[in-house]
C-alpha cells in the first residue's frame, strides 16, 4: 500500500502458478484440490478468455489473516461452448492477503448455465452452531442459494434456497461421503446446456441477476439473522454460438426477465437465520428490492425499493414501522452514522442498475438490457431518474 | 393496413422489392438473388430474421439502438436499409465508416475480423431489411421457422467447431 507496486496477482483459472494454489495445500471441502486443478475443467485454450471475473466485494478476516471474495461467471453464456466444470468461475476463495496464496475455495455453481455470478458479499460473522463457537462465512448467492461456511477452513455447514421459488436445483448435495458432495444437482428441464444451442428453455428461476445481486444484506448480532434484499424473478434463455474478439461484445445469450408465473411481486426483504437455512420472515415488494440492508442496534432495519421508498421494519418480525417516498428509486446502500452526537440516517437515491436499466438508458425492447427491461418496464409509472442523498436525524 | 405480408410491400423509397421471390435451403431471396425476409400470416418469421434479431442486438445496437431505431451518434438502420444495397452493406459492415467533419465525428468500426458479425452478415440484413419494410414490429419475433441444417452447416464452417 506504501508504494503502490503490485504484490502479487492471482487468476481465477488457469495453471495452479497462475491460480496462485497449492495443489497439495489448498483445499476445498476439506480435501487438496490436486493439480491442474482448473486446466482439467476446461476444454483447449477456452481457460485463457474463461472469464470468472472477480468485481464484487471482499471482506478480510485480520486474525486469520484471509481475504475473501467470490469469482464471476465463465464466459462464455452459451454453455456448450465450454465443456466442462470451469474452475474456478463462481467460486469463493479464501487467500492470504501477503502472498495471496490460496488457502481454500469452494465452487457454488460448476459448468454455469445461467449467469450467476458468485461475486456477492462475504459476511463474516462469529455464531454458535450447535453450543460451539464458530467462525462462520455467510454468502446469498446469486444462485438462489444461501450459503454458510466455516470461514477457517472452508467446511459447508448450510446451502440453501434463500427465495422459494428457484428450481434450477432440487439443492446441494450435503453427504460427506457421496462423490458429488458439494454439488447442485441440476434439473433437466432448466438446464440451458441440455437443451442446447438455439433452443429458448423457459421458466428458469432465479432470472440472470440472481435472488440477489451485489446489493448487500447486513446482519444483526442481536437478532443473529440476516436481512436480505432479493429478487422475485425468472426468465426464458437462449445461448447462441458466439466468437471472441478483443474489445467487442462476447455474451451468447438472450434472455427475457419476469416474475415467477402466477406471482406479481418482483421481489422480497427478508428475513434469514443462517444457522439453520431458513427464512425467518419475508416481505413482498413490487419490485427487485436492488438497495442494501442496514440493521441498527435499536431493532430497526432499514432498506430502499424502485419506486423510491425508504423503508423501516421491526428486526424480529418485519412489520413496517415507516417509509418516506425519495424522488428516485433507490439502489444505494442506506448508512447510519453519528456527528455532533446525533445519529443520522442517510440513503442516495437514483433509479439504475440492472434492474432499472430500461428506465435509466430510455431501453424499451423486453429483451434489451440483457432481459432485464420486460420485467421492469412498469417502473416508470412508479418512478423516475435523478439522484438525490436524503439524510434524516434521529430525534435526541 | 397490413404491412406483415410477404410480397409486394409498397414502400416508395426502397431500392429492390423486397418480396421473397424464391428459396434456397431455408434462405428466401428476392428477384436479385440478394437475401430477403419471409413473414407469415400469422407473424412467423423465416429463421434468418430471427437470427439476425438475435445478432443485431448483440454487436450492433449498442451504437445503432434497440431494433435499428438509431441513437445519437449512429443512424437509424430501420431507416438506411430502405435504400441501401446488399452490396454496399456488406462493403459498410467490413470496413466501418468514417464520418469526420468539423460538425461530426462518427466513427464505425470495421467488423470485418469479428465473427459473431461476419458469419452473420446475411441474418442482420435480412433483419433489417425486414424493419425497414415494416414487415416485423419491435421487439423479439415471438415465432420463427426452425434453424435449417444448411444455416447450422454455415455457421459451424465459419465459426468452426467450437
Amino acid at each position: 500500500m506504501k508504494t503502490g507496486k503490485q504484490v502479487w496477482r492471482a487468476f481465477s483459472e488457469g495453471p495452479d502458478d497462475q491460480l496462485l494454489v497449492d495443489p497439495e495445500k489448498t483445499t476445498a471441502l476439506g480435501k487438496p484440490i490436486g493439480k491442474d486443478s482448473s486446466l482439467k475443467t476446461w476444454e483447449g485454450d477456452q481457460w485463457k478468455i474463461g472469464g470468472g471475473c472477480t468485481w464484487g466485494w471482499m471482506s478480510y478476516d485480520p486474525q486469520l489473516n484471509l481475504v475473501y471474495y467470490g469469482s464471476g461467471n465463465p464466459s462464455t453464456w452459451n454453455p456448450k461452448q465450454r465443456p466442462g466444470d470451469n474452475k474456478w468461475s463462481m467460486t469463493i476463495f479464501a487467500r492470504n492477503p501477503d502472498t495471496g496464496m490460496a488457502k481454500w475455495v469452494y465452487q457454488m455453481t460448476p459448468h454455469d448455465e445461467w449467469d450467476y455470478d458468485g461475486v456477492n458479499e462475504m459476511i463474516l460473522t462469529d455464531q454458535q452452531i450447535n453450543g460451539s463457537p464458530r467462525k462462520l462465512l455467510t454468502h446469498f448467492d446469486r444462485n438462489g442459494l444461501g450459503y454458510t461456511l466455516d470461514r477457517v477452513t472452508g467446511e459447508l455447514l448450510v446451502a440453501n434456497k434463500y427465495d422459494p421459488k428457484v428450481n434450477w436445483t432440487t439443492g446441494v448435495d450435503m453427504n460427506k461421503n457421496s462423490p458429488t458432495y458439494g454439488r447442485p444437482k441440476v434439473v433437466e428441464e432448466y438446464s440451458t446446456d441440455k437443451q442446447g444451442e438455439d433452443h429458448n428453455v423457459k421458466g428458469i428461476c432465479p432470472a440472470a441477476l440472481g435472488s440477489k445481486d451485489e446489493q448487500p444484506a447486513a446482519y444483526s448480532p442481536e437478532t443473529q439473522l440476516f436481512y436480505v434484499p432479493t429478487n422475485h424473478v425468472c426468465m426464458d434463455y437462449e445461448p447462441f454460438k458466439v466468437s471472441y474478439t478483443a474489445g467487442q461484445p462476447y455474451v451468447g445469450a438472450t434472455l427475457s426477465m419476469y416474475p415467477p408465473p402466477g406471482e406479481t411481486n418482483m421481489g422480497n426483504f427478508i428475513a434469514w437465520d443462517g444457522k439453520t437455512g431458513k427464512i425467518v420472515w419475508s416481505d413482498k415488494e413490487q419490485f427487485s428490492v436492488w438497495s442494501g440492508a442496514l440493521a441498527t442496534a435499536g431493532g430497526v432495519v432499514f432498506y430502499g425499493t424502485l419506486e423510491g421508498y425508504l423503508k423501516a421494519v421491526d428486526a424480529k418480525t418485519g412489520k413496517e414501522l415507516y417509509k418516506f417516498k425519495t424522488p428516485s428509486g433507490i439502489i444505494g446502500n442506506v448508512t447510519t452514522y453519528e456527528h455532533g452526537g446525533k445519529q443520522f440516517v442517510a440513503v442516495l437515491s437514483g433509479v439504475g442498475g440492472w434492474a432499472g436499466i430500461g428506465l435509466a438508458a430510455g431501453l424499451t425492447e423486453p429483451t434489451a438490457g440483457l432481459g432485464a427491461v420486460g420485467g421492469y418496464a412498469a417502473l416508470s409509472n412508479y418512478t423516475a431518474l435523478g439522484g438525490t442523498l436524503t439524510v434524516f436525524a434521529l430525534p435526541q | 393496413m397490413a404491412l406483415a405480408a410477404s410480397g409486394g410491400i409498397a414502400v416508395a423509397e426502397t431500392a429492390v422489392d423486397p418480396a421473397a421471390v424464391k428459396s434456397e435451403n431455408g434462405k428466401y431471396l428476392d428477384k436479385e438473388g440478394n437475401p430477403t425476409f419471409k413473414v407469415g400470416s400469422d407473424g412467423t418469421v423465416d429463421w434468418y430474421t430471427y437470427s439476425g434479431f438475435r445478432r443485431y442486438h448483440s454487436e450492433c445496437h449498442v451504437c445503432h439502438g434497440p431494433d435499428g431505431l438509431g441513437s445519437t451518434y449512429a443512424p437509424a438502420l430501420k431507416d438506411s436499409l430502405k435504400t441501401m444495397s446488399y452490396a454496399d452493406f456488406l462493403g459498410v459492415v467490413a470496413t466501418g465508416r468514417k464520418n469526420v467533419s468539423s460538425s461530426q465525428e462518427n466513427v464505425m468500426p470495421a467488423f470485418g475480423d469479428n465473427k459473431n458479425v461476419v458469419c452473420y452478415l446475411d441474418d442482420i440484413y435480412v433483419y433489417l431489411r425486414a424493419r425497414a419494410s415494416d414487415a416485423i414490429p419491435r421487439g423479439r419475433p415471438a415465432k420463427h421457422e426452425d434453424k435449417p441444417p444448411a444455416a447450422q452447416k454455415a455457421e459451424d464452417a465459419c465459426m468452426g467447431q467450437k
